[in-house]
């Protein structure tokens, strides 16, 4: 494509952006807008921070079984290791 | 907050709520609609705006809060974490023949082909749509000026072959 072409095209999407935020009218109540940040915002962190702690936990949780069970298999098949070679030398 | 930071919230959004809405629209993919990641926005911006230090310009700051919003809608971690907020505050109304005959099924492409960008590539190719300047973009995202605009280059050749391969798009 030329480069005319090229600018041609490109200036017909920028109309086409700049356009696409006409298709929505936002209307903003700004008194209400920051009663209700100031009350739904904090509510929602404290519901949010309350959800990731949850979260934390659960994780932490599983992690923990996790490891116990690696480090419980990893202990067994060292003492048959064991076990078997001293077997051996008797 | 004070009663002049609220004031000063109050116009900085309205200033700005066109340029969110463009961002916005591009990002909303199922289940997100615009208006819930632009809902997002807003209160990423009230939570933000007390620490906001002045060392960039606002509009540049906005941009910056609006795509890490959306870019965080975009890879679902906010879907999966939490619900989002509903401002009852903000209300939405589809414009009535806003688009002219076949826009927005070319607006539709658009939005399908920037979509197909890397994530870096469509904050990129956005903000330039947005006519921002190269140093602005660089502020936002993080890169230098050069990359900047050896990405814009590479990122309007794709997007462009990619609308022209859409029979709507042009």
């Amino acid at each position: 494509m030329l480069d005319r072409d090229q600018k041609k095209v490109w200036d017909e999407v920028k109309a086409l952006w700049n356009n696409a935020a006409g298709a929505d009218k936002i209307t903003i109540k700004v008194d209400f807008l920051i009663e209700e940040l100031k009350s739904k915002v904090s509510s929602f962190e404290k519901e949010a921070i309350k959800h990731d702690i949850e979260r934390i936990k659960n994780a932490t949780s599983q992690f923990e079984k996790e490891s116990i069970e690696r480090d419980l298999q990893l202990f067994t098949r060292s003492i048959k290791q064991f076990i078997k070679r001293l077997k051996g030398k008797e | 907050m004070s009663n002049l930071m609220e004031e000063q919230f109050i116009r900085i959004i309205e200033a700005n709520k066109a340029k969110i809405n463009r961002l916005c629209r591009i990002y909303a993919l199922s289940p997100w609609e615009p208006k819930d990641l632009f809902q997002e926005v807003i209160c990423e911006i009230w939570k933000s705006y007390p620490s906001f230090k002045g060392n960039s310009e606002i509009g540049t700051w906005i941009y910056r809060i609006t795509l890490n919003v959306c870019y965080r809608a975009h890879q679902k971690e906010i879907k999966n974490a939490r619900n989002t907020i509903q401002l009852d505050s903000i209300k939405f109304e589809p414009v009535a023949e806003a688009y002219k005959p076949g826009e927005e099924q070319r607006y539709l492409a658009l939005r399908h082909c920037i979509n197909k960008l890397k994530e870096i590539d469509r904050s990129v190719v956005a903000l330039h749509l947005d006519e921002l300047p190269y140093k602005h973009i660089a502020e936002i995202t993080g890169l230098t000026e050069n990359h900047v605009a050896v990405k814009i280059k590479r990122a309007r050749a794709l997007l462009l072959k990619c609308l022209l391969s859409v029979p709507s798009a042009l």
